[in-house]
């Protein structure tokens, strides 16, 4: 029985996978390119760090990342503690805005548009953020998902959008008979997948996720995984993550950042999964992944 | 002094995994060269112990994999690490074939018996010389990985010894069945040292897929091979 359910989730999975491809390839979808400095580069892509520099007060934490992030695909972000990954993905929805001190050089566009000349709240609806520590709001699991897009104004279907929404997030089974309780009831594991759903109610382009597993067990982060890998068929995902078999199990790609003997991040090698979990090119990565550096 | 920046836990698993295949390899490699010391000087006995002791070695490659098994389940390597622990298996198994290789010219000496042999050896010796040359070098060339560099040299190098073994296997044929169609009465050992031949250059084979092997675990290109040039 057990097993019969993953046989059709697996095929499901692979069905979509391969019509996804077909219309890639039908969408003249080009291949990557990688550059000198072992950094890919997309035809078209969704986000894009050009010469991007970050600092807090004096401090330079993050210097002259080129990165660029292709549509629907996952993205893993990989580096020791400090080398700058969680204040990138920050600059993707400017949620470093928030932050008094960070001032930030270089462009961050999205949709070939610089997110600072976009309305922050725009950005940060198409460009979602799910966090390390699962952050409900202190409302039922429904106010919770429909919290976006009530405060973006849309105020009818907001059944439809919260059921499809928890659907997405794979969560609906098991709230749909109490979607008037508290999100605090529910367990680690549910409540990040509500995160995501709630994320996935305004409708983004792109998911954030930083380390969106390290508080779970290995049956929630497994879920978390299966939900990646299904969301990424109409969703950008870019995830933070310090666990290298999660991050070789969900991405497509991955980046790898280090910080240098001055403790500035620097992106070193962006590349394809089986690059560079398989065969990095650059030693820092390689050390890295192989648990020799961290 | 350098500080140790490893993982030292995995590098101890690696070091002693290492060092059982060193052990293996030099195990192997002396039963090559005593199954052809027997063979010829008609030691029966030296024979039968050889194919008595294959076991051991089956066993050996066999704890060396379970170990080997082990360290990818406690250690989730990746990369270089995942590359090496992976090939550390395929070689294992290629050294027991070639153990029985050894063990199965062990029991076609052992068919022969005391029946003079039907020739002077010409060819054959040849062939052992170079199989046992061959395996030493991609055993030396996978227990001590060097550079790209260096591995394709001795890549190429063993491809065309292996040609050359081809070669010498098909002569060693081609005169035999010449001279067992003119007396039946040779056909019986001709046969049996046609397999002789035949083992020897499987070994040869094998030994130049351990290095291509090697190849792999140095660049990460399952077709190094192939997409390195190797007249380059």
């Amino acid at each position: 029985m057990f097993s019969d359910t993953i046989r059709v989730k697996w095929s499901a999975l692979n069905l979509m996978l391969k019509i996804k491809k077909s219309i890639l390839k039908k969408m003249s979808y080009s291949e990557p390119v990688t550059d000198k400095n072992n950094i890919l580069n997309f035809e078209n892509p969704i986000l894009e760090a050009r010469n991007l520099s970050i600092s807090y007060g004096k401090t330079l934490a993050v210097k002259n990342v080129f990165m660029q992030v292709p549509k629907n695909k996952v993205i893993s972000l990989i580096g020791p503690s400090g080398c700058g990954k969680s204040t990138l993905i920050r600059c993707f929805n400017r949620m470093n805005d928030t932050i008094r001190i960070a001032k930030i050089s270089g462009e961050v566009l999205y949709n070939n548009k610089v997110v600072n000349d976009i309305d922050p709240a725009e950005v940060r609806y198409k460009v979602g953020m799910v966090f390390q520590k699962p952050n409900p709001f202190p409302k039922s699991i429904y106010e919770n998902v429909a919290f976006g897009p009530k405060v973006n104004g849309m105020k009818n279907n907001l059944d439809e959008i919260v059921e499809n929404s928890l659907r997405k997030a794979d969560l609906w089974k098991e709230v749909k008979d109490r979607l008037k309780e508290s999100a605090y009831g529910l367990s680690g594991g549910q409540q990040q997948r509500l995160c995501i759903a709630r994320t996935l109610a305004v409708n983004p382009e792109v998911i954030l996720m930083d380390e969106p597993c390290s508080a779970l067990d290995p049956i929630s982060t497994d879920r978390i995984e299966d939900l990646i890998k299904e969301l990424s068929l109409s969703v950008t995902i870019l995830i933070v993550t310090h666990n290298m078999q999660q991050a070789a199990r969900v991405s497509d790609y991955a980046a790898c950042m280090m910080a240098g003997e001055a403790r500035i991040g620097e992106l070193i090698e962006y590349g394809e999964n089986e690059q560079i979990f398989g065969n990095p090119k650059d030693k820092r990565t390689e050390d890295y992944v192989t648990g020799r550096i961290g | 002094m350098e500080k140790y920046q490893g993982r030292k836990s995995l590098d101890l698993d690696l070091l002693e995994v290492e060092s059982k295949v060193n052990a293996l390899s030099s195990q192997v490699q002396a039963v090559v060269k005593n199954t052809m010391e027997s063979f010829y000087t008609k030691e029966l006995e030296k024979s039968k112990k050889i194919i008595d002791d294959d076991i051991n070695i089956n066993n050996f490659s066999r704890e060396i994999e379970t170990i080997t098994i082990e360290i990818i389940r406690r250690q989730s390597p990746l990369a270089s690490d995942m590359r090496k622990l992976t090939s550390i298996i395929f070689v294992c198994q290629e050294l027991e074939r070639i153990a029985d290789y050894a063990s199965g010219i062990c029991k076609i000496g052992l068919k022969i018996g005391n029946e003079p042999f039907i020739t002077q050896f010409e060819k054959i010796p040849k062939m052992e010389e170079k199989a046992l040359e061959m395996l030493k070098k991609s055993l030396n060339l996978f227990c001590n990985i060097p550079e790209i560099e260096k591995g394709l040299s001795v890549v190429k190098e063993l491809m065309a010894q292996d040609d050359e073994m081809d070669y010498l296997n098909s002569q060693v044929q081609r005169d035999l069945i010449k001279r067992m169609s003119k007396d039946a009465n040779l056909v019986k050992q001709g046969t049996f040292l046609i397999w002789i031949s035949h083992n020897l250059e499987r070994i040869a084979d094998r030994s130049t897929d351990i290095a291509e092997r090697t190849l792999y675990v140095i660049s990460g290109d399952s077709n190094a091979v192939i997409n390195y040039d190797l007249d380059a």
